[in-house]
């Protein structure tokens, strides 16, 4: 399992280098969010907007976005590179079985988390002097939260596209950005409408957000909230397991893997 | 431990129904290993359906599918550890250079990277190693594919149509290629075709498949006696041979 896990992971991993367009996702889209951010909070601060540690808060968010949106758009990613390669077939006509296809997919997204990491806090270090360590060890579960949950949409992505082909495959990018305005990333679960948050408190990524807060603003551990956050993950990843199980067993039966494109 | 008598592919009663139309209808008919056998009929009439439920990418709707004794989905990794498998429609990574795609591939089938090296010579893709995939001809693709098929020491190769959009002279070294990696090997090999004279030069036995039913079977002399009721064998008379059946839906 693990040399078929580890042949998947240094084909994603070789694409990096042959395919420039991983670089921008993986260095340029991080780097750019870290810039805007940066200096929309000097304007903030030029035009004396009372916000307490603001780059702080817009910095933190914007790069634990990023942690989300990677582990998010990797997992479909890797599924449609095989869409558009037309090697679909050639993969799992291997004896590669789909957990370790799934297994695989995950690892690459994990791997890119660390990478787009490093990119922005390194960037936010030598541009802002905002350390990432900030956050303490609560960056750990924090982002690891995130990874879940990005996962989660990844898995999402992947059984539609699965089930309903390549035309669907807009959501491995979407899908993150759906979920955005209730994440609550750059600010407070009290600025929504009562009825939104609610449909905030749902998302396991509202309290990751509002937990980094609590660390910033009041230098305090928001166990509540990093609680609330992975037993929501938990339960949606495994509801996310069993609708790609679901897609999986349609799409076996109805011969839709060889003429996915 | 596999024994002697152990076919390479066994197909029982096979059926496959898909929401609008039935692609198998009962099929049933084995590969012995070191066996090379021509899966041929038109069209639409449930060739790769088959292959793909061999290759466990496609689940049966009844009967029973064994390739050396393992049913491909139940015991996946058993199963298509022992399986190569090649068709224009089954490429590899078009970014990456053909040695990266093969190394990806070693490790997906277990073995070490001398392998690729291997595939590499014996393929004469040397000069073309560094390139990536997507930049070679139709005809270096499909080396490479056989390449890929070959990288692991199995016992059953499955060839969906191998040689389609080849020209006549790369369609003939792929022949004496695969030909010549049987002899060596002594795999068996289940292909798929529509060139009635590769047929002919490769195949041992020939199964031919009318809406998803073996309506002849045997060598492709015996096949031909049967439809035709002639003695001649040639690519000609294979040609009628599948036309008749094609055509007339019954040998």
């Amino acid at each position: 399992m693990r040399r078929r896990v580890g042949a998947l992971l240094l084909r994603y991993l070789l694409l990096i280098r042959r395919d420039y367009s991983r670089v921008v996702d993986l260095a340029y889209w991080p780097l750019l969010d870290i810039v805007v951010w940066g200096l929309f909070t000097f304007f903030l601060w030029r035009a004396q907007m009372q916000v307490p540690n603001v780059l702080a808060m817009l910095l933190g968010g914007a790069i634990l976005w990023n942690v989300f949106l990677r582990a998010a758009q990797d997992v479909s990613v890797c599924f449609l590179d095989d869409v558009w390669a037309r090697s679909v077939v050639t993969i799992f006509a291997s004896p590669l079985t789909f957990a370790e296809f799934g297994a695989a997919v995950m690892l690459v997204g994990l791997v890119k988390v660390v990478i787009a990491l490093a990119v922005m806090g390194l960037a936010a270090w030598v541009l802002y002097a905002f350390h990432l360590t900030v956050l303490g060890w609560a960056l750990v579960p924090f982002a690891g939260n995130l990874v879940l949950f990005g996962w989660t949409l990844g898995l999402v992505a992947f059984a539609i596209i699965l089930r309903f082909g390549g035309r669907w495959q807009i959501l491995a990018w979407s899908l993150p950005f759906v979920v955005m305005p209730v994440s609550c990333v750059f600010y407070p679960l009290a600025v929504l409408p009562p009825a939104l948050q609610a449909v905030a408190r749902a998302m396991p990524a509202t309290h990751v957000f509002e937990g980094m807060r609590a660390v910033l603003l009041e230098q305090r551990m928001a166990w509540d909230q990093l609680a609330w956050a992975c037993a929501l993950n938990l339960c949606y990843l495994a509801l996310a397991g069993a609708l790609v199980a679901l897609a999986l067993r349609i799409a076996l039966e109805r011969g839709l893997l060889p003429k996915i494109r | 431990m596999v024994g002697p008598a152990m076919p390479a592919v066994a197909i029982h009663e096979l059926r496959k129904r898909f929401p609008r139309t039935t692609a198998l209808d009962g099929l049933s008919f084995t590969v012995q290993a070191g066996e090379v056998v021509g899966l041929l009929g038109a069209n639409g009439a449930g060739k790769t359906t088959t292959l793909h439920i061999l290759l466990g990418l496609i689940l049966p709707s009844g009967g029973r599918v064994e390739v050396f004794g393992q049913a491909p989905r139940a015991n996946r990794k058993a199963a298509l550890r022992r399986v190569g498998f090649a068709s224009p429609e089954a490429l590899m990574d078009w970014r990456l250079t053909v040695a990266e795609n093969l190394r990806v591939f070693a490790g997906l089938y277990g073995v070490r990277r001398e392998a690729v090296e291997r595939m590499i010579e014996r393929f004469e893709l040397g000069p073309m190693a560094e390139q990536p995939f997507g930049e070679l001809s139709l005809g270096q693709q499909t080396r490479a594919g056989l390449a890929r098929a070959l990288l692991h020491d199995h016992d059953l190769l499955v060839l969906d149509e191998p040689t389609a959009s080849l020209d006549p002279d790369i369609a003939d070294k792929t022949r004496q290629l695969l030909l010549r990696v049987r002899r060596e090997r002594g795999l068996a090999i289940l292909y798929s075709s529509h060139n009635m004279t590769e047929v002919e030069d490769v195949c041992d036995r020939v199964v031919f498949v009318h809406h998803g039913r073996v309506v002849a079977e045997g060598t492709p002399l015996a096949v031909s006696r049967q439809v035709l009721g002639s003695d001649a064998l040639d690519a000609a008379s294979m040609e009628e041979v599948f036309l008749k059946i094609s055509r007339d839906g019954v040998a």
